[in-house]
Parts: structure tokens; sequence; C-alpha cells
């Protein structure tokens, strides 16, 4: 079995997933204070189930979330002596996207980055990502194909053609609608797309 | 080298640190041996910004941590099950890094089913010296004196501390740093100022100690640090060896001066111990061992790698809270502030910190 841990987001949301099936999920919008409630999250939810492996989500997101469920999921690897691996934020609404919307070829994520700017990636059903998540503002965002996914999505102007599929954050439920090998070998390691804020001192 | 201990002496303590620059794991027994102990320094990631960038500070700890705890475990040959608790700075310090260290922690305790213990990062100042030295008995007279803090407190026990003193705005070790920016010697600024004053005269600049012979028992640096900046402003310019002996030599007269109102209000102390990056300074020690001398007491200076930050001192702040049955919740927030004295008087000024 995989626990599924997401804290990118608004949300504290996990998932404990046999295969393709979720057996048990929790999906809280605490809005801050993961590291408090991150690890009586994952003990309720586990009770004495042992996960075979880990999956977490790495963003794009907020820096602290992801820090946040990223230092959990090494540290119960460690543990556990299990595998962990990343999996990114816009993958897991775009794995929701194509399993609820079977006639859809390709999907746009849009995630709210803050500052008045979006994450935004394009995906298709065969191919997956046909590029990086970027940071860009919110005005310039470009939606690639018919359909639009995420909390970035009301922050965008959305042509009249585009399909809005939903506003909500990534869910970890749906890490059981991703269609392996995705998710599978990325490193649990933080997208940040952004630079830290730290500029040397002028001289 | 796996170094298999067949019965380490309990309490067997993991710690972990990561509330500044520092990303440090380390394993402690309860006879005060470090099975084994790691520590990532980031001197070089936030040397171009001339001091710490709390972001990629964070950044750094998330890559490190887990590695340097598998790396600790591996070398003293040790597996979580045998550990008996599992201790983390819960603060106070820079809140993104903080967090990193907590849940770590609380994650390797819950995933083990030992008890988690959330230490003070001040604490594990105040108690690091009982680490090195067996016979340090309570109470004693602590000063605390790094880049983050300046302060003064009266360790009664594990968990009581009075503060006697804490800075109004810099904290020495800042002063050092700045300094040693304003004669362009880099960041730490600490052991460059050192080297560069054993050269100089420290008589030869004339710069303030603030505070020192007032009875208000609190530190100030701010004004030590501007003089420097004017003095190097000055035509013709003091010898830079000069200045950086000058500024030690005002620097150690306010260490000296407010340590003994501190000394003169705790006649019960046993001993006079020093704490912190600053205390790695010679000449700090030496203007603070004749203090001591003074009031009949000795100096208490541990080595140098536990005066800075390190994962050592949270374990051994762990085993004297596991001894006395202390353990914390897995929902224990990570603080930026935690004063260790909670019923100290704020003091006046912008800079208090803890």
């Amino acid at each position: 079995m995989r626990l599924a841990i997401g804290t990118a987001h608004r949300a504290c949301s996990l998932a404990l997933i046999d295969g393709s099936k979720v057996v048990k999920a929790v999906h809280e919008i605490i809005g801050r204070g993961h590291a408090e409630r991150l690890i009586p999250m994952i003990a309720a939810l586990l009770g004495e189930t042992r996960p075979g492996s880990i999956v977490v989500e790495i963003g794009p997101g907020s820096f602290t979330g992801m820090r946040v469920g990223i230092a959990a999921a090494r540290a119960l690897g460690v543990a556990w002596d299990v595998p962990v691996s990343g999996i990114t934020s816009t993958e897991v609404l775009a794995a929701r996207a194509f399993r609820d919307h079977a006639d859809l070829p390709e999907i746009t994520v849009a995630l709210d980055g803050g500052r008045g700017e979006v994450f935004v990636q394009h995906f298709t059903r065969d191919g997956g990502e046909t590029g990086p998540p970027a940071a860009v503002p919110a005005e310039q965002a470009a939606i690639v194909g018919g359909a639009v996914i995420g909390t970035g999505t009301p922050m965008i102007v959305i042509p009249a053609h585009v399909r809005v599929l939903g506003t909500d954050m990534p869910d970890m439920a749906d890490v059981a609608a991703l269609i392996p090998p995705a998710g599978q070998d990325r490193p649990p390691a933080p997208l940040y797309v952004r630079a830290p804020d730290a500029k040397p001192p002028q001289r | 080298m796996a170094n298999t201990i067949s019965q380490p002496v309990r309490p067997l303590i993991l710690g972990i640190e990561s509330s500044c620059d520092e990303t440090a794991a380390a394993l402690v027994c309860g006879d005060r041996t470090i099975l084994s102990e790691r520590i990532a320094t980031q001197e070089a990631e936030h040397a171009p910004f001339g001091g710490v960038v709390p972001e990629i500070a964070a950044r750094a700890h998330t890559e490190r941590l887990a590695p340097l705890v598998e790396a600790v475990l591996e070398e003293a040959g040790i597996g979580l099950r045998d550990v008996d608790a599992i201790a983390a700075t819960a603060g106070p310090g820079l809140i993104g890094g903080v967090m990193v260290g907590l849940v770590t922690g609380k994650a390797l305790a819950f995933a083990s089913g030992k008890p988690f213990i959330a230490i003070n990062h001040l604490e594990g100042h105040a108690l690091s010296p009982r680490l090195d030295d067996e016979t340090l008995t309570f109470p004693y007279l602590l000063l605390l004196v790094s880049g983050g803090h300046t302060q003064l407190l009266a360790v009664d026990g594990v968990g009581s501390y009075r503060r006697l003193a804490t800075t109004i705005d810099d904290a020495a070790g800042e002063a050092f740093d700045k300094t040693a920016k304003i004669l362009g010697l880099g960041y730490p600024g600490g052991p460059a100022v050192e080297r560069l004053a054993a050269r100089g005269d420290e008589t030869a600049v004339a710069l303030p100690r603030p505070l020192v012979g007032t009875a208000e028992p609190h530190f100030s640096f701010a004004g030590l640090k501007s003089a420097v900046l004017r003095a190097v402003q000055a035509d013709p310019a003091p010898a830079p060896e000069n200045v950086a002996a000058s500024f030690q030599a005002a620097a150690c007269d306010c260490l000296v001066d407010r340590s003994r109102i501190a000394l003169d209000a705790m006649p019960e102390a046993t001993a006079f111990v020093v704490a912190g990056g600053v205390a790695a300074n010679r000449r700090v020690r030496h203007s603070l061992a004749a203090l001591a001398g003074e009031f009949g007491l000795r100096l208490v200076a541990p080595p140098l790698a536990l005066c800075t930050d390190n994962a050592a001192m949270i374990a051994w702040a762990g085993v004297e809270h596991f001894r006395l049955g202390h353990s914390d919740p897995l929902d224990t927030p990570a603080r930026a502030r935690w004063p260790l004295d909670p019923d100290a008087e704020s003091a006046r000024g912008a800079g208090v910190k803890a």
C-alpha cells in the first residue's frame, strides 16, 4: 500500500492507496498549520497499517507547506525503510481531470501561486506533461487546449471556448488515478519554480 | 565505519537541530557519550548575502536533514528501534527551518513508536555545558552569547530558568559580524575579527561601551557597531587591525560589566558558564575567566563544537528531559519566539528576540 501526503496547498490531504483503489483518505482544508496537524492526521489515517511506499506532493505550491510534507515523508521513509517518491501538484489535478472526463485530450492546470501569479502546466492524455510548470502573472497565463482546472482558474480570464473543470486544490485521493509510471520516479524534493527572495548586497 | 555499541547507557536520544544555518543530527547516551554526530553548515550558501537568508536556510535543511539522520544512525550502528526518544528543536529560530527539523523529529517518533521531546534551542545551549562536564551542578549563571542571542540566565534546574539580562538591540555576535562587514572581512565575522585583532592595538581607537557602569542589567551593542562605522570613516582612517582589536576589547568590557551585575545578583551560583558562538573568542573567554575568578568561581566554557549550534546539545537536553519523564505531543507547534523564562519582563528596545 502507498501513503500519499499532500501539504503543498491549503489542504492537509492524505490517502492510503492500494493499486488504483483508495482504501482510506482525508482531505481537510486547514489553511495554515500543516506542521502541527500533519503527523497526528497520518497517525489517525494509518492506525496499525504500515505502507510499503510513500508518495509526497512536491509542489508547485506553498514553500512552507511543501517542506513540511517532504520532511515528514522522508523521515517516515527512513524510519520504515520504504521508498519515497515525489508527485507534482499539477499532475494530481491533471489525473483527476482525465479520470473524470473520458473525452478530454488535454488539460491546462492553473494553481494559485500567490503574489498575483499562477503556476501553470499543460498535459496531454497520451503524453503527460508537455513542459515544466511555470510561475506567470495571472493576466499573462495562457490556456492551451480547451479545458482548465485548479485554484488559479478564478484568477485568469477564461476564453469562451474553454471549459472550467473545477477550482479545487490537489486531493491526494486522486493519486490513485495517476497512470504509472507518472509520479513514480521523481525524487521527494521541492519543486519551487521560483528562486528564493534574496539578492546579494549592492556594492 | 559502523561502531556498534552493544549496551549504550540509557537513555539513548536522537537529537535534531535546524533553527538557523546549521543542519545537524546526533545520538547521545545517558553517560554523555556522543555516539555519532553530523553537522552540515550553510556558510557558503549565505556568504554572498552577508548574513543568513531564511528561505535559503529552509531549502538547505529540507535537502540535507533526512540523509544526515540516516548517517548518524548508520555510523553508530543503531536502528531507530534502539533509541529511547527523539528530541528536536521546536524554536526559537527561523521558522521555516525549525518546521523541517520539528516535523522530521515528530515523523520519526511516530513511525518508530518512540516518545517525542520538543526542545527549546536556548535550553540546548543552557544545558550543553553539563554534557561536557559531569561535575557541573545547578544552579549556575549562563552567559549565552551568539549571533542571535545575548542573555544572562540563572539556570536553576532542567526547565527552570530566570532571565537576568538580554540585549535591548543587537546580539553580541551580530556586532562582530557587522564589524567584520565594515572591515570587509566576510561572513561569518567573529573568527575573522579575532584573527585581525590579534595584530592590533586595542587602545588605539576610542569606542563606546554602551550601558557600562549603569545599574540597568541589560546589554546593548547597536551604538558600538555604529561607532565602528564612524571610526573607519575618519580621515586618516585607523588601521583595520586596530579597529578590530579596539572593537573586541569594547565588546568584552560590555560582556564583563553586565555579567558582574548578574553574578552579584546570583550569589548561589556554583559556576559561571559561557555558551554560544561568541564564547569561541579567546579574548572573550580570557575576560570572563578573570571575572569568574573575582567571584571565586570557575569559568566553564564548553569546547567550540558544543558552543556553536549543534545537535548533540539538543539530544543532551532530550536526555535531561527524558530522565524527568517529559515528552511532548505530535501536534507540538514550531515557535519563532520562545523565551526560556516566560516571566521575564520585556526589555526595552526592538531587537529582543527571546
